[in-house]
């Protein structure tokens, strides 16, 4: 027991951390990137210099209610902004992994045009 | 036992720490460039002589700036609404409301405007009307909705003039309808032509020219008395009437002088004095927002092209440079756009150009007779088509075109009314 304990509390943690790290489930983040999509709308100009792009840290919750929208970089347009937290806000609750959990931390980069 | 707690305790805590490392996701694109919005039918609104949620619904749609969702239901504005579901449907808000009898006949209309996503009320609205204004009270709802969830003032309440005439016949009529169409009325009729209405900014007069005399004469008709006054009759043509923005002045074209030329008069006739000073043709006056200064159309250069000038003359600069055939200027009511005709490639085709940058937009083809609405956000226009002319409607930013709902005849020299108090 103690030599269990022993390896959970020292040499395991790049172990740990790595299993625990979000791994790149394709699948699961393009239902998230469908829902949030098509739940978007922008009515604004969308001939802008660049490809203007808003940040936000998304908390949600193991049955995919989003709890907390919280901006963490504009896009310099607040409209466009606005329009991306609340598609966000629309897809709650958010699609789940196939094996029903969800990742409780999402960094959201919306884009405002399509990347050819 | 402690020692196994403790280390237990904070493998836990490591653990926990790394799972919440952020999925990093990225989405570009916009899913959609219109707002969806669920409107209901007004509770008990078969009462009134106009099916106002109909009337909602058909304004948000011309638009172009929604996705119409029917909520398939009535539901009234007293109604405990579940908003959530509202959201599951995709509508980003919901129009709701009810129509009741008053005692003295006139109805009661209401209506709320909710939130589906932050679940809450952005608006809401109750009037008594008249059953005649049923259909105005629609269009002040759309007008209301169109303004909460865009910030722009909506125009589905205004009216435009236009005439209508069958030439082969020599029939000539000037009519005032709503902005979508409906609810002619006649202003003017008669056998000779009626041209280049004008409304004024207070929306209570329209300027016109008749060849009721057999020449051009230039008029200004009070839509409320019916009455009505010459503003211009001199020897030759009297055309192009444009009213300043305080509605004290008109700005005419009148060839008295042997080639035509701007001149400004008061709105009650007096006052006249010429303001350009060409040897050629100058006309089409349109003042600026802000009253101080006139575009026009002149062939100085040999085509003609879209001048600017102070109002009280002087110096002319040129605005348009590409093509050789540039004429009817409109400015945009915030002064910032100059829409006008310009002939390319054979056709006439209706433009829009930043006057800041110089930055010029084809908005549609076959198009004559530009006027923008009081937001500023469309410009309609005289369009041939099916061996007619009627109306179109094209978004400043070209997006949206629309037909309007096509009456019978030929429809053409559209202005678009102001804003009303």
């Amino acid at each position: 027991m103690m030599a269990a304990a022993d390896n959970a509390g020292s040499g395991n943690t790049g172990t740990a951390a790595k299993s625990a790290a979000p791994t790149r489930d394709n699948g699961y983040i393009a239902a998230i990137t469908a829902k949030v999509k098509g739940n978007s709308s922008y009515g604004g100009d969308l001939d802008q210099p660049g490809n203007p792009t808003v940040t936000f840290h998304v908390e949600q919750l193991p049955t995919g209610e989003i709890i907390s929208v919280r901006k963490t970089r504009s896009s310099g347009i607040a409209a466009f902004d606005d329009a991306v937290e609340k598609a966000i806000n629309k897809s709650s609750p958010l699609p789940k992994k196939k094996d029903g959990t969800v990742e409780r931390s999402l960094e959201i980069n919306f884009h405002m045009k399509d990347m050819q | 036992m402690k020692k196994l707690h403790t280390l237990l305790f904070s493998a836990t805590l490591l653990m926990g720490v790394a799972a919440h490392a952020q999925l990093r996701i990225d989405i570009a694109g916009v899913g959609s460039n219109q707002i969806p919005v669920a409107v209901a039918a007004f509770a008990d609104e078969s009462i009134a002589p106009q099916q106002v949620s109909s009337i909602i619904r058909a304004d948000l749609e011309r638009s172009g700036v929604f996705k119409v969702i029917d909520a398939r239901q009535s539901i009234s504005d007293k109604s405990n609404i579940d908003l959530a579901a509202f959201k599951a449907s995709g509508a980003d808000a919901l129009v709701v409301g009810s129509v009741s009898k008053l005692a003295d006949g006139r109805f009661d209309v209401r209506y709320r405007l909710l939130d589906t996503v932050k679940q809450g009320e952005l608006s809401r609205m109750a009037d008594a009307v008249a059953p005649r204004n049923t259909r105005l009270e629609a269009h002040r709802i759309a007008d209301d909705v169109y303004e909460k969830l865009t910030g722009v003032r909506g125009i589905f309440a205004t009216r435009i003039t236009y005439v209508k005439q069958n030439p082969a016949a020599r029939d000539y009529t000037l009519v005032i309808a709503d902005a979508d169409g409906e609810n002619e009325q006649v202003a003017a009729h008669g056998r000779e032509p009626i041209i280049s209405p004008s409304w004024s900014p207070d929306g209570t007069k329209v300027a016109y020219v008749s060849f009721e005399l057999r020449k051009p004469v230039i008029y200004v008709q009070d839509l409320v008395t019916g009455q009505r006054h010459v503003v211009a009759n001199e020897k030759g043509n009297n055309s192009a009437p444009a009213w300043s923005p305080d509605g004290s002045k008109l700005a005419l074209a009148l060839s008295k002088t042997g080639n035509t030329q701007v001149f400004v008069v008061n709105a009650d006739g007096s006052g006249m004095h010429r303001v350009s000073n060409s040897n050629g043709i100058d006309t089409e006056p349109q003042f600026s927002g802000d009253g101080q200064s006139l575009y026009f159309t002149s062939d100085r250069s040999g085509g003609p092209q879209i001048y600017k000038m102070g109002v009280n003359g002087g110096q002319a600069t040129r605005v348009t440079f590409n093509g050789n055939y540039n004429i009817s200027p409109r400015i945009s009511p915030d002064g910032k756009t100059l829409a006008w005709i310009s002939q390319r490639n054979g056709g006439f085709s209706l433009y829009a150009m930043d006057l800041a940058s110089g930055q010029e937009q084809r908005l549609a083809d076959g198009a004559t007779e530009p006027s923008f609405s009081p937001n500023g956000k469309y410009i309609m226009y005289a369009t041939k088509g099916g061996g007619r002319t009627s109306l179109a409607v094209v978004s400043v930013d070209g997006r949206i075109k629309q037909n309007l709902s096509t009456q019978a005849g030929n429809i053409r020299e559209p202005s678009w009314g102001p804003f009303m108090k």
